[in-house]
């Protein structure tokens, strides 16, 4: 069983996944990847450390409130740009990506408690 | 921790998220390869830019129009490609109507590596764009910053005329 530090989860949950979207969105005009990769991957990375983010800072378990208040976030911010009330494309797609990657930050923290996490001893107890 | 930071912390997280996704938009981009692509010529003050409407999707077409609407402060029209090219009527005048920023799409193919097992390769199509310059006949290179969207590299390519003209 590998054990990791908070850390270590911060970097590889939430600044990888932020970083290699960025990398993309960078890149997006200058590498040849099928189009549905190309314009919902980094969207798709976004919300996976974002989900993760938010698990993270309770303690790798669910939040139900917080969860819930991040889709709500996530869909309102795709409304806004459909509305024009702030820059960017609203598309339908976005959210159905947004939606797919909190699900695999979801699923990927049972796994991460069961399988690698542990030691909860490295997070701060309440 | 306690139970009063993480709220917070939650909180802040989503304002970080935020911001990350709103820096994170085509809207803001530039391509750096300005010289290759603008038409020496080409002065936005004195010409009217025609724009080729992007007749495969409407709603692709309208966020071209908004963004054109919102970002670009010279002259321009959105018309077809056969308006472009025939010169007729008021788009005769190829002075005033001398360039134009039209939709050029091609296919890329992903082939199989040496040794692969796999049979096929993988075809993609990308919209890129370049100018025309009516009164001369003579197409520009492309920016050759293709996107399977239009509207992804068409947001870049109006920002970068847009600062090439500041």
């Amino acid at each position: 069983m590998i054990s990791l530090s908070k850390t270590t989860d911060i970097f590889l949950n939430v600044v990888i996944p932020v970083f290699l979207g960025y990398v993309f969105y960078l890149l997006e005009n200058e590498i040849v990847v099928p189009g549905m990769i190309k314009n919902y991957l980094p969207d798709g990375l976004w919300a996976y450390a974002l989900q993760s983010c938010i698990l993270i800072i309770w303690n790798r378990k669910m939040n139900i409130i917080w969860s819930i208040a991040i889709m709500l976030f996530a869909v309102t911010f795709e409304l806004l740009q459909y509305l024009h009330f702030i820059k960017g494309t609203g598309d339908f797609y976005d959210i159905i990506t947004y939606f797919i990657f909190f699900g695999i930050a979801l699923t990927t923290n049972k796994f991460f408690i069961s399988n690698i996490y542990i030691k909860l001893t490295n997070y701060d107890k309440d | 921790m306690t139970k009063i930071k993480k709220p917070l912390l939650s909180a802040l997280s989503i304002v970080l998220f935020f911001i990350i996704a709103l820096a994170s938009n085509p809207s803001k981009k530039t391509f750096k390869n300005s010289a290759s692509w603008i038409p020496k010529d080409f002065n936005p003050n004195k010409t009217i830019l025609l724009v080729e409407k992007f007749t495969i999707s409407g709603k692709a077409e309208q966020n071209m129009e908004d963004y054109m609407n919102q970002k670009y402060p010279y002259k321009y029209e959105f018309v077809d490609f056969k308006t472009i090219k025939n010169r007729e009527g008021k788009y005769a005048d190829t002075k005033l109507y001398r360039y134009a920023l039209v939709i050029s799409s091609h296919s890329s193919t992903l082939t199989k590596a040496q040794g692969a097992t796999t049979s096929g390769g993988l075809t993609t199509t990308g919209f890129d764009f370049n100018f025309y310059d009516r009164e001369l006949d003579k197409n520009y290179p492309p920016t050759r910053r293709p996107s399977s969207y239009a509207i992804t590299t068409f947001k870049p390519v109006i920002n970068t005329i847009v600062k090439h003209f500041e």
